[in-house]
Parts: structure tokens; sequence; C-alpha cells
């Protein structure tokens, strides 16, 4: 078992890491970068389907929570969030359909309380063909024949450790490559030699270079890489996580948020006793995956303004709540709707958020504060330019001839 | 839980091979990575089975001893009853091995891990570190002299002297030599593939094994390239110069018997291979036999002349790393788990000398 593991993953990989040290000209860092990036490359359509669960997941978190309000009792808790999970057909595969469908302005009413799970993809199917004009590709058969098959079956509670287990046979492989060739004792170079093929560069190019931006790759704990895991670690989970369900005092949220600092301690702290060559690797995986989750699935209810910390806030004069992003997106439809229908009084209904009290926003949303435009094209409102000329925005759109 | 896995994986784990030294009625050896012991041999015909607590003379360090030898890869050195060893951790200790326990006469922190196993021409130890620096030491004194020359990256070969010049081979590539007296270079060669094995000097002719899978050949005073030989991998030990004739072996397990002079199409007078087995312990000539070490668990006997196979000696389990320490009959190899093994180059015939427990 032992010798067809290194046949076929360890020794390739070993050959290949060299190969990319030559080919980075004897940088094995570079070496080490790049094969990060071709791991991540490669494993890209796994990592789409956990974000785009992780998607499925932020987006019912509403829902979850008004659960948590309704039931006290966590048997029947359990049991509608079951029921929601079901509705909303979530797993893995029903993530991705879900997250098509919800990019397509939907006629199908697939969040439909009744709908049953194989009618949704139907529907959703029809709609792609109706709507769209797009058939349902041959190409993607295959995906939605197993998105089907995950609707039908319900949630499926291994589908989302799916891409994470088939990616374990490359991280197993990696870190024992990287151990091997990055090691400068003499007993594993002898080791490396009966790695090696036959081929020349490959044969000459050791021992490889460990010096890599002035970090030596073989020494353990370098500082930088330890501060670059966990402040890319911490802000991955916080994006991942829902701030919603942080705020909700449940157990839940409070496990959510232990983690949240758990793994980036945790990983931060295993950074610091591995060589920096794995650390960069880590460090480089992690960020490349902040950056893909960012992109494809969205800052959630992130913002950089929640990064200030609460007694920090409260001496230069911002609210210590923080409005999360849902909050004020809900905010601001409550106001959209509110100035289209002309009832400008009508602006506090006492379900208002933190930070839309006239306390001037939570000072995080960048794209607001930065007069970002938005999906429909309009310009975003600046909510914090508001507060500075006093007044809830309604009534000064009121007298805008504008608005 | 990747992270666990490299957690649990030691990326600098040196172990050591040192060889073992014959001192007074003892065999000193690397037991465990850089706890060195000295075992008494003989007086029983299957000593493998005797009481290995009335067989240890000493160990050392001791408890209370303030040495750190980490890991030894350098051979020790013996010159009369004292024994210079150079830990990997950069720690060079002088012994005064007629006490039991020995006591220490000098330990000298270079600050440098040290790989190669130091020269010495009877007054000074010259050190070829991982810094790629020599650092002498005179032993009298235990003085720590300048460091010659930058010789290199990383020193890893044997440095070898002789008619006040050093010969220093290193993992960059390069092969020096350099004047004692001085430390002024006098050549310089540099060849497509680090050096990591010790170099073989005898009638003026300097054999380097490297990693290009080359046997390089250069004359000493000079430095010129005689010849190179391309074999099947990286040339690790100790080749063996006897005569006009250099036996090398390589990490493929191949064993080359090479004419010293003549030309390129008639250098191999014969090559025999060991079954793909690394090969880093030096070959010995002795007794008419050419004793091969395979790491993976087996010592070979050798025709020197034709490249026939005369014994082979399998001991499942043992592996070979050390160069062995040669005697008048017999030969006495260190294994990496910290044993003593003795073998008859006539019959192949191999005793278990002593097992650590």
């Amino acid at each position: 078992m032992t010798d067809t593991w290194q046949l076929l993953m360890e020794t390739p990989l070993v050959n290949f890491m060299v190969l990319l040290s030559i080919i980075s000209f004897g940088s094995y860092g570079a070496a080490i970068l790049v094969f990060t990036v071709i791991t991540r490359v490669v494993t890209f359509p796994l990592t789409m389907r956990t974000l785009r669960a992780t998607r499925g997941l932020q987006e019912l978190q509403p829902d979850m929570q008004a659960i948590q309000k309704r039931y006290s009792d966590p048997k029947r808790r359990s049991e509608e969030q079951m029921k929601l999970y079901r509705r909303k057909t979530l797993s893995c595969e029903a993530g991705g359909i879900a997250a098509a469908v919800r990019r397509h302005p939907v006629e199908c009413d697939w969040k439909g309380q009744n709908s049953d799970k194989g009618e949704l993809f139907e529907q959703y199917a029809a709609h792609l063909e109706r709507v769209h004009s797009v058939r349902v590709a041959d190409a993607s058969a295959r995906q939605l024949k197993r998105a089907r098959k995950a609707m039908s079956g319900g949630i499926n509670p291994i589908g989302c450790l799916g891409p994470q287990l088939v990616q374990l046979p490359i991280f197993f492989a990696l870190f024992s490559v990287i151990r091997l060739t990055l090691s400068q004792s003499p007993e594993d170079i002898i080791e490396l030699s009966d790695r090696l093929y036959d081929y020349g560069p490959l044969q000459n190019a050791i021992p490889l270079g460990t010096s890599f931006l002035g970090m030596n790759l073989s020494a353990n704990g370098s500082f930088i890489l330890v501060i670059v895991i966990f402040c890319s670690m911490w802000l991955t989970q916080r994006i991942s996580s829902s701030r919603t369900a942080a705020q909700s005092g449940t157990q839940q949220a409070q496990t959510q948020q232990m983690m949240q600092w758990m793994l980036p301690l945790m990983f931060g702290w295993f950074a610091m006793f591995v060589p920096a060559g794995l650390g960069l690797y880590w460090a480089a995986s992690t960020l490349i995956g902040l950056v893909l989750q960012w992109v494809f699935v969205g800052p959630g209810d992130f913002t950089w303004g929640s990064l200030i910390p609460g007694f920090v806030r409260a001496r230069i004069g911002l609210p210590v709540e923080i409005e999360t992003r849902t909050e004020r997106e809900r905010r601001l439809e409550r106001e959209r709707a509110r100035a289209d229908s002309g009832d400008p009084e009508d602006d506090t209904d006492g379900s208002e958020p933190p930070g839309a009290d006239g306390a001037g926003g939570d000072g995080g949303g960048s794209d607001e504060r930065r007069g970002g435009k938005r999906k429909d094209g309009r310009r975003r409102r600046r909510s914090g330019s508001r507060q500075a000329r006093g007044g809830p925005r309604t009534r000064r759109r009121r007298g805008n001839p504008r608005g | 839980m990747p992270l666990l896995i490299g957690c649990t994986t030691d990326v600098n784990s040196p172990d050591g091979w040192a060889g073992p030294v014959r001192a007074r009625d003892f065999t000193i050896l690397q037991e465990k990575p850089g706890e060195l012991v000295a075992v008494r041999l003989g007086g029983t015909d299957n000593p493998g089975t005797a009481n290995i607590d009335e067989r240890v003379a000493w160990r050392f360090p001791a408890d209370g001893d303030d040495v750190d030898l980490d890991a030894v890869y350098a051979n020790p050195i013996l010159d009369g009853n004292t024994l210079y060893v150079a830990g990997h951790s950069g720690e060079i200790v002088a012994l005064d091995l007629s006490f039991e326990p020995p006591r220490i006469i000098w330990v000298r922190d270079l600050d440098e891990t040290v790989v190669a196993t130091p020269a010495f021409d009877g007054q000074t130890l010259y050190i070829g570190t991982e810094a790629g620096t020599i650092i002498p030491i005179t032993v009298a004194s235990g003085a720590v002299g300048a460091p010659l020359a930058q010789a290199g990256e990383r020193i890893w070969s044997e440095v070898l002297i002789e008619g006040g010049a050093l010969y220093v081979a290193a993992l960059d590539d390069r092969v020096r030599s350099i004047t004692v007296a001085d430390g002024r270079e006098r050549w310089t060669m540099t060849l497509s593939g680090a050096v990591p094995g010790n170099t073989a000097l005898a009638g003026g002719l300097l054999v380097v094994g490297s990693f290009d899978r080359t046997l390089h050949a250069f004359e000493a005073d000079s430095g010129v390239e005689e010849w190179a030989f391309a074999g099947d991998g990286w040339f690790w030990a100790r080749p063996v110069i006897a005569g006009d004739t250099i036996y090398a072996t390589s990490t493929r397990g191949s064993v080359y018997a090479l004419n010293a002079s003549g030309g390129d199409g008639n250098r191999v007078r014969w090559h025999f291979n060991v079954l793909d087995s690394e090969i880093r312990a030096a070959p010995v000539l002795t007794g008419g036999v050419l004793v091969v070490a395979a790491e993976e668990a087996t010592i070979w006997g050798i025709d020197p002349a034709t490249g026939d196979l005369r014994w082979s000696s399998p001991l499942p389990g043992h592996r070979f790393l050390a160069d062995p320490l040669v005697l008048q009959s017999s030969l006495i190899y260190a294994t990496t788990r910290g044993d003593l093994i003795e073998i008859d180059p006539q019959s192949g015939r191999a005793a278990i000398l002593y097992e650590r427990r």
C-alpha cells in the first residue's frame, strides 16, 4: 500500500516539484507558489461546489433565524430547520442549481413552499429553455443529473465533504513531498535519490535552494507566514460565517464565532512548527481561497468596518452595533419602497436594524459610502453623507425634484 | 488533517552516520543521534548474546556533560588517546580516552552545523561547515582560528589535506584547492552537480563523485579534469583508488571498476549492480575482496579483478550508511540503528557484535 502510494502519488509529485523548481529558475519558493496555483486550478470545480453551498447556507440564515426565534423547543426547532433544508433543497449540488436560478430572474416558483424537489429541477430546466433559450446543455447534463439526484434525495450530509475528500490525497502527498524535497538532512536527500526519475536535469537540481524572499523555506516558524495564514484564515472564516447568525446568541452562533477564531489560531500555531515551505503553501492556498470566496460568493455580511473593535468605534463616534450587509440591504429596500410609495413618514417601523437609527450607519459599507453603483445601475446612496447633512435620507429625497 | 500530518512530519531530523572507531580495547560508535557509546568487543564466540550492560564501557555525553552534538555525520578522528568528534550542532569535542568515562579536554561551538569529516594534520583540525567555511582548530589548545576561506556554500564532503593544500568539494557544485598557509585559493572547478560525498586523493589524482551522476578525476596540483565518467546515479560514497583502478559506487546500486588512465572508450573494467539499492557507505578493498554495503540490508563481496560476486550477506532490518572500520582481518559496520556488525571479507560471515537496546 505504501509502495503504491509512493509510486502513484508521491514520486510523481516529487519530480514535478523539482521540475517546477528548475522552470522557476531554481527558486523552490516560486515552485511552491506555482504548484499552489495549479492545485487550485485543478480543484477549482470542486471548490466552486463548496462555495456555492456556502452561499446557499448563507442565504438560508434569515429563515434559520426566524425558526430559532419562533421555536424555543430544541427538538421542534431542529425539525423545522430540517424541513427548511428540504424545502430549499440545499445540498451542495442543489446549492449550485439554486445559485444559478438566482442569477436568472425566476419565473418558476423555485422558492415555492410546496414545490417538490424534482419539480424544482424541471422548473429550472424549463425556465432556462423558455426564458433564456438555453437548452440544458449536454455538457452539463451529468451535473444536472447529479443535481436532480441530490434534490430528490434531500440533504446529503456528506455532500459538502466530497470536494474536501477528493483533495485530501493531494494534500497528503504534497505534505510528504514538501517535507522530502525541502529537507536539508543528508538522510532525506539519500531517500530523495531513490524518488527522482532517471532524467539528468532533475538529478542535477538537488539539493534545492531553500531561500525565498528572505525566508529559509526549510526552517520552522516563519513569523510573517504565520501572520498571513492567521489573517487570511480569519477573514475566510469571517466571510464564510453569517454575521447575522453570529449575533443571534444561539449555541450555533457561539460555535461559529469560536471557530472563527479557533481555526486561524490553530493553523497559525501549526505553521510555527512546520517548515516555512509548507507555511508558504498554506498561506498561498488560503489567500487564493479567500479571493475565490470573495469573487464567487461575495463578502456575505462582512464589512471592513466590522474589523474596527467596538471600543474604538465608540471612541471615534461610530455605533458600537454594526449593521450587517443583509440588514443594510433590507433597510435600503424598505427605504426605497417608502420612497416609491411616497410615504416618507413611515421610516421607523420598530424593526430598524442597528445603524439605521440616525447614527450614521456602520461606516463599514465601503461601496455604499463611496457611492458605488448598484447592480441595477443606479448610484448607491451615501448613507454616511446623509448623516453629515442631518436627517433621514428619505426626507432629503422628498425635497429633491429628481427623487 | 493535512496540517496535523504536516506537524507530525519532522523535516529536519538529522540522525548522523558517523563510522565506528577502534580505540584501546573498545569500539566507539554513534548509538543514537548525538550519543556515542564505547563497546568492549571479544571474549565470547557469540558476543551479540552477551550482557550488553557489561559490554558498554561508557556513553557520551554522560549526564552532566554540557555537550549537545545533535547528530554525528563526521567520522570521529582518533589521535593517540584523544578522540575528536564534530557534531552536527557545530560543537567540536576533544575527549581524553585514557579515562573511563572519557574526560572532555575542550569543547568548541562553531555556531555552524557540521556534516563533513574534518581534515587533520596532527596539529590542526580543518572543519568544513554547512556555511561553506573551513575553520581551523589547534588541537593542543582548542584555539579556533579565523576561517581559511569561503570554500563553498555547504560542505558535506570530507576535507582532504595533502602537501600543504586542502581539497574541498561542496554542494555549490564546486571543487576547490586551498593553500593551508594563507588560505589562498589554488584552483576551482565547477561541475554540473553538487558534491555531497567524500572524495578520494591518491597519486596526484583527486576523484570526486557528484549529483550530476558523474565521477570526475582531477589532477590535484592543477585542477585540470583528466576525465569524467557518467554513471547511472549519484556518486556519494568515497571511491577507492587502488593503483590504476578506481572503484566507485552509485546511489542506483551500481559498482564500477574504472581505469584511472586510458581513453574514455576503455574506461569501464566491469560493472556490477546490487539490485537497485543506494550505496552511501564507502566500499573497501581488503583481503583481495571489494566489500560493498548497500543501504538496504545486504553486504556484498565482489572480486575486484573480474567483478564477479564472491558472496552476499543479507542482514534483514539493518541499514548501512556509515563508512566501515577496517581491521586487520575484518570489517566492522555501524548500522543506522546503532548496532555493530562484523564481516569477514573472505567468507562474508557476519556477526552481530553489539545490538542497541
